[in-house]
């Protein structure tokens, strides 16, 4: 009697293990790069949690006024008459504008309500596709001439998805081989030391975040991505993440690299994981 | 008596180069030096800044027959392109070690 019972419940296991085998025999992979991934996020949450441990992870997404309480209520002034409204107007007249085939963004990006959807790795064409690679494929695709990565209607353009997505979760997955290595990659760049200061992004943005850089507290890295593009005072206008990661780069004597470079998107990909469960609110204004 | 043989080998490449060393590399030889040396570390990802201006500085006062400014400016170039691709290639291998916990 016990045995017949415990015979039943083995050859239970065993089917709806196998069942489960066949079925997700695609998405088994996936799910073990996931884990990889999930481990690294949530090594990289607890060093802020352990850093800033009154700040909410949520509040990540304003960067350093996450940290900085005097600059977060100069900087809650300026957004309520944010600097960036009239750029996202521009970029909602661009958005609605038919290209010379009579198509439009709309054709692409339906809403324009699609920020959670980039960066995501392209499977098929083995690399990571970002926002603004994406609305200049659009246009190539459409005739047109495809726009300057670091600033201008790009950035208007993207303003304006960005504000129609407000509200959105970030949820990069990496789900596959090619995903991973991208992801790696951006891992490594993130990590390394470049530049005659040879200094990396997680010695300012994690180590020295919170402190004084000279006249600059730099940010905590995570909710780096969640409010791009940002409208700083310093440009006097919109400006990329990429552009940003530019002159990060130059600041500590690394050559940069180009916007939209290979580089930079897997960094992109890379820190937009980082930042996995936090609000999408875009665009941002900064000094 | 093999180790002492060898010994004498060193001794006398160093001394030829030694000889050499002096005279032989001019502006327009650092110069070519300095580019191939700033090319090895961008091509791992690695270029500073400054790098290339010292070299295009470097080639327009060969260009108008500067040789010792020339000279200096290379080797600002070398010297930084030999340092960004020795940080280059530790980094490639060790970046693991500097993340933060
Ligand atoms: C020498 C220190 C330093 C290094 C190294 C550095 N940054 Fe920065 N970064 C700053 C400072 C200071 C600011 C301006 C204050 C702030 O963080 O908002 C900034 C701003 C930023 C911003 C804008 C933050 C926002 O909320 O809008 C991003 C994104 C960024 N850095 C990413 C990077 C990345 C990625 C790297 C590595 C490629 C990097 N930084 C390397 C100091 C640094």
């Amino acid at each position: 009697m016990l045995t017949t019972k415990i015979k039943l419940t083995l050859s239970l296991v065993a089917a709806t293990s196998l069942l489960a085998g066949c079925t997700s025999s695609n998405s088994d992979e996936s799910a073990d790069y996931q884990a990889l991934v999930q481990q690294d996020i949530s090594t990289f949450q607890t060093f802020f949690k352990n850093r800033f441990p009154d700040v909410e992870i949520e509040d990540y997404k304003n960067g350093v006024y996450a940290i900085d309480e005097n600059a977060r209520l100069q900087w809650e002034d300026i957004e309520e008459f944010p600097p960036y409204e009239l750029e996202v107007d521009d970029g909602k007249v661009l958005y609605e504008t038919p290209f010379a085939n009579g198509k439009s963004y709309a054709d692409c990006f339906g809403d324009g309500a699609v920020r959670k959807q980039y960066p995501q790795f392209d499977d098929k064409r083995g690399e990571v596709v970002t926002l603004e690679l994406a609305i200049n494929e659009c246009r190539e695709a459409n005739g047109e001439k495809p726009l300057k990565y670091k600033k201008g209607n790009i950035a208007k353009l993207s303003a304006y998805m960005a504000f129609q997505s407000r509200g959105q979760i970030v949820a990069a997955r990496v789900s596959s081989e090619g995903a991973y290595n991208a992801y790696m990659g951006g891992k490594e760049f993130f990590y390394s030391k470049r530049g005659q200061m040879n200094l990396s992004c997680a010695d300012c943005h994690m180590r020295a975040t919170g402190y004084y850089l000279r006249a600059d507290v730099p940010s905590p890295a995570i909710g780096h991505v969640t409010h791009f593009p940002v409208h700083r005072s310093k440009w006097g206008q919109l400006g990329t993440l990429h552009r940003r990661y530019g002159g990060c780069n130059q600041n500590i004597r690394a050559k940069a690299f180009k916007p939209q470079s290979e580089e930079y998107r897997n960094l992109e990909f890379f820190q937009t994981v980082m930042s996995n469960g936090l609000e999408f609110n875009g665009p941002g204004s900064r000094k | 008596m093999k180790n002492l043989k060898g010994l004498v080998v060193i001794a006398t490449l160093s001394f030829t180069s030694l000889s050499f060393a002096g005279d032989a590399l001019n502006a327009e030889e650092m110069l070519i030096d300095a580019e191939e040396a700033n090319a090895a570390a961008a091509a791992i990802g690695f270029e500073w800044r400054d790098t290339s201006k010292f070299i295009s500085e470097a080639r327009i006062a060969l260009a108008d027959g500067k040789q010792e400014e020339a000279y200096q400016l290379a080797q600002r170039g070398y010297d930084q392109a030999v340092l960004a691709k020795k940080q280059g290639e530790l980094m490639m291998e060790n970046w693991e070690k500097y993340i933060p916990m």
